[in-house]
């Protein structure tokens, strides 16, 4: 793929070049939810690095705040309600939260670009895809109309699309479950980002579709060098792709470590359980091990480790002292107060 | 591997989150209790019917007594909306001008409701040629504007219905019942199209429910959330149906009371004597506005994400 | 598509016969002599009676008239007045006026309306917000023959903004402006409710959250994507809406004078005259059908997801 290797620089704007290797940086983020209600706090000091051409998967129960950390690295929240008390989210070095508006504004697309769980939903059901995917270009290079539905083709071959000259006045609800998220997938990739987010990218999608489009996000992220981060709850779906693993539960990363490792021997209980109930072969006829409990009400978090509640192993310590984040072994976080007799189970 | 298969018994849940079962109708009061402009309509509402129902209640002075030696007075000279052009109180006109308005709405409400719903509940559930019929039946009344044809309508009546007061309230009712029904009609039998395929309805029908069990107690209560709305706003636009009938000197007549025939005649008098215009034009926008802020809270309450 | 318009199009007369009908056996129970007055004080000469009888059915039982105005009117025959006055003339020279009278009306609905709903909509539960829907409301419970009187008497007579009353076939579009805001104030603020709410749902939706995330601009976004989904609900309101317009203008050209084709109809009912009320009604009749398959054609341009195969 020729177009591939070089970066057009966004002309006389800023240039973004990653610090290190470092594309982006998250630091002690907060997110909170004002409502009616009360406060709900959705992220309660989330820290993680994304470097290029690296794959993080943030794994996580819906609540767990996986989602609302994405949205604030591309700044869609709706705020209100939502408002963010405190944390950087640094893009090469430079803090998106406190970033003019229409500074930002241009990093969605050309830096950092997302694609979402129900592509049926997320791509407007008036415009042809065509048009939807011409956009990008027309928007942040200013081409003109018949050169960017070009662009629009060859991305939509690039993504697989069979037929994509035929189909690119087509409306979204013409194509397949699959071909919409590929169509999505077409878009986030335009103008080359050096972020793909992914949110929930296959949940709504048959499990053979699934793997194609795992597979063809993995092949798009190696070829352009991406950092790619995977927000999902299906553990199944991560281990192909990803390259390590961040846990979220209540808002908190509980467990960071490389893919191998946290599947060999997972440094968290709440990781544990989550591996323990996924279904396995070898193991037939025997009782599926859930994780009992629910996720705590956001309003109202427990004391101490959140988790405690549901966790088999917690004892008075747990209740009283929030774990921090630390370094159990070489290369793995985890924020239990037993970590290491976790990881020993 | 055994160690692996550690049964977890499911928790039972949290009875403040799980909330008790709550219904439909339960969760809308609940939310229209908070809601101000319920109550706002509410008590507009129960002073106008109380008005139709009692007007002595709000007036010792009799509507048909002119003082014509006072016609034309202003407010404050001796009445408080002044006297019109043949020394009426204009102030226990408008009093009694509600029974007329109430009554129409009323029963034109009730009349398409009833009309509308069973054709829409028969459309919708029976399917086939006959709701072709039926919904064709319903474009023929459809296609007629409401206010020409109930002109026609009322024009063409026999003089019979012109006998006493509560025949020309029915005959003002049965114009624009024959005329408004469809779109109650319509709007059931969406709704109705809508539930049928619910699998509660169909394990009832499988289970050998009658016909009428099925609507009665499976598709009734689930699709007259929209009617109620409708017919609740429709009932304000109805009493304004009235009116304007009676402004053009076609629905109620004289001596009935109504503030449509008042407002009408004040028109000719607008430059010198306004006040005749604008009591009956307030009395009678007051009213379509208690029924539209009604219909607009049970929507609200109905339907939370509307708002 | 072809042969959706064609089955419209069939299912079309039987709803055109059937209102005609109707309208015709209430005409023709309308009480009344039409000989009454014709000859002065005295009652007509029976051998003009009898010929008056003869040119206008009047011997046939109700159905055989119907059946002959019927047949006459598929072969656009819409007979004489008792005045022996072609209708389809009188018809020609009424039309013109109200049609004008509507299509104002509709452009500010479309206009004031659509401003005002999106202003409202963009910022829901703001000053502004809560200036116009509050305002809506008074407009929609104010019955259209009172703001008419009032706005005649104010802008017109009071103040002399506009002209008081219209009179002339030949209206210009400064004469109808006040007519035609009045006819369409109720449209007006149906329009903006209907605007303002499908233009705050879909804001909140995931195609504008979309639209965010691939860098437009907040205008773009909420302008184009948003903006494009809200207006089909809104344009079809006003397609549907503006046959009831033309059926509605009875009360306006009453307040305001206006020789249009409401004034018409309600002339004719007054003075007997069956040929020109079923004349006049079936014609609006059949506009407003027409009209009905223009937006549902309209409809499926304006929304891909709809399909007439």
């Amino acid at each position: 793929m020729t177009d591939t290797t070089t970066r057009p620089s966004a002309s006389g704007e800023t240039e973004y070049v990653p610090q290190d290797g470092k594309l982006l940086e998250v630091e002690d983020l907060h997110v909170e939810f004002h409502t009616a209600d009360g406060v709900a706090k959705a992220i309660n000091g989330v820290s993680f690095d994304l470097h290029q051409g690296e794959s993080l998967a943030i794994l996580g129960e819906s609540g767990s705040g996986k989602s609302v950390t994405a949205q604030a690295i591309m700044g869609i929240l709706d705020m209100p309600p939502a408002v963010i008390p405190g944390g950087h989210i640094r893009y090469c070095g430079q803090d998106l939260l406190t970033m003019p508006e229409e500074q930002r504004r241009k990093t969605r697309g050309p830096e950092v670009s997302m694609i979402f769980q129900d592509a049926l939903s997320a791509l407007n059901p008036v415009f042809p895809v065509g048009w939807q995917i011409a956009e990008m270009f027309r928007i942040h290079r200013d081409m003109n109309k018949s050169d960017a539905l070009e662009q629009a083709v060859r991305l939509m071959e690039r993504v697989q699309i069979p037929g994509a000259k035929d189909r690119v006045k087509a409306y979204p609800h013409q194509f397949s479950g699959g071909m919409r998220q590929r169509i999505m997938i077409a878009v986030a990739i335009a103008l080359d980002p050096a972020v793909l987010i992914a949110d929930e990218p296959t949940t709504a999608l048959d499990v053979t579709v699934q793997a194609q489009i795992m597979s063809l996000l993995e092949e798009l992220q190696e070829e352009r060098q991406m950092g790619l981060i995977l927000i999902t709850h299906d553990l199944g779906v991560v281990a192909d792709v990803a390259d390590r693993i961040a846990v979220m539960y209540a808002g908190r990363l509980v467990e960071k470590a490389d893919v191998h490792d946290l599947y060999a021997s997972p440094a968290h209980p709440y990781t544990r359980g989550l591996l323990e109930s996924i279904p396995r072969l070898d193991q037939k006829g025997q009782t599926l091990a859930a994780i009992g409990g629910l996720p705590p009400n956001l309003m109202r978090i427990p004391d101490g480790c959140a988790f405690n509640p549901r966790c088999r192993m917690a004892q008075d310590r747990c209740r009283t002292e929030v774990p921090e984040l630390r370094e159990v072994a070489p290369g793995r976080l985890s924020a239990c107060h037993f970590a290491e007799e976790v990881i020993d189970a | 591997m055994t160690e692996q298969s550690v049964v977890e018994e499911t928790h039972v849940q949290d009875p403040h989150d799980a909330g008790e079962e709550r219904s439909l109708a339960s969760d809308a009061w609940r939310a229209m209790r908070k809601n101000p402009l319920f109550w706002i309509s509410a008590v507009m509402i129960t002073v106008f019917v109380l008005m139709a129902a009692f007007p002595s209640l709000f007036t010792s002075t009799s509507p048909n007594q002119p003082v014509l030696a006072e016609a034309r007075s202003l407010p404050g000279d001796g009445t408080w909306f002044g006297r019109d052009f043949q020394g009426y109180d204009i102030y226990a006109r408008c009093i009694y001008g509600a029974r007329a308005s109430i009554l129409v709405g009323l029963f034109t409400t009730i009349g398409t409701v009833l009309v509308g719903g069973v054709i829409g509940v028969m459309s919708g559930y029976l399917g086939g040629w006959v709701d072709s019929l039926l919904s064709r039946i319903g474009d023929v009344f459809f296609a007629i504007p409401l206010l020409l044809g109930a002109i026609i309508f009322l024009v063409s009546l026999p003089g019979f219905f012109d006998s006493n007061y509560l025949l020309i309230v029915l005959k003002v009712v049965l114009a624009l019942v024959v005329l408004g029904w469809p779109s109650l009609a319509r709007l059931m039998r969406s709704s109705v199209i809508q539930v049928k395929p619910n699998d509660y309805v169909q394990a009832a029908r499988a289970l050998g429910a009658s016909p009428a069990r099925v609507i009665g107690s499976h598709i009734l209560p689930n699709a007259l959330a929209p009617m109620i709305v409708v017919a609740t706003i429709n009932l304000g636009a109805y009493i304004a149906a009235e009116a304007t009938l009676s402004f053009l000197g076609i629905g109620l007549q004289y001596p009935a009371i109504s503030w449509g025939i008042d407002i009408s005649s004040a028109i000719i008098g607008l430059r010198t004597t306004p006040h005749m215009l604008f009591f009956p034009g307030l009395f009678l926008s007051l009213a379509v506005l208690a029924f539209i802020m009604l219909g607009d809270a049970v929507r609200d309450a109905l339907d939370p994400k509307s708002r | 598509m072809g042969t959706y318009i064609v089955r419209r199009i069939l299912q079309m007369i039987p709803v055109l016969i059937g209102s005609t009908f109707l309208i015709f056996i209430m005409v023709f129970a309308l009480p009344g002599d039409p000989l009454a007055g014709k000859c002065g004080e005295r009652p007509c000469p029976p051998a003009y009676a009898a010929a008056f009888k003869e040119k206008y059915n009047l011997n046939d039982p109700w159905y055989v008239q119907y059946v002959k105005y019927g047949a006459n009117l598929a072969q656009g025959d819409f007979g004489e007045t008792y005045n022996g006055i072609s209708v389809a003339e009188q018809l020609k020279d009424r039309y013109p006026v109200t049609v004008k009278l509507g299509v104002m009306a509709l452009i500010f609905e479309g206009v004031i309306g659509v401003v005002a709903g999106v202003l409202t909509g963009i910022r829901k539960g703001g000053f502004l917000d809560n200036v116009v829907l509050i305002s809506t409301l008074v407009v929609i419970s104010i019955p259209i023959f009172v703001i008419g009187g009032v706005a005649q008497y104010f802008l017109g007579v009071k103040w002399g903004i506009f002209p008081v009353t219209v009179t002339s076939g030949e209206a210009t579009v400064y004469q109808l402006l006040l007519p035609a805001i009045v006819l369409g104030s109720l449209s007006i603020a149906y329009v903006a409710r209907l605007t303002r709410t499908n233009l705050a749902e879909n804001l909140r939706s995931d195609y504008v959250r979309t639209a965010i995330s691939k860098g437009l601009t907040k205008r773009r976004a909420y302008g184009l994507h948003a903006l494009r989904n809200s207006l089909i609900p809104v344009v079809t309101f006003m397609g549907y809406d503006f046959g009831a317009l033309l059926g509605g203008a009875i009360v306006t050209e009453s307040i305001f004078n206006i020789p249009g084709i409401g004034n018409y109809i309600f002339r004719s009912i007054r003075a007997r005259d069956g040929a020109s009320v079923v004349g006049a009604v079936t014609i609006l009749v059949l506009v407003y059908l027409v009209v009905n398959l223009v937006v549902d054609l309209l409809y499926g341009l304006l929304d891909p997801r709809i399909s007439h195969d």
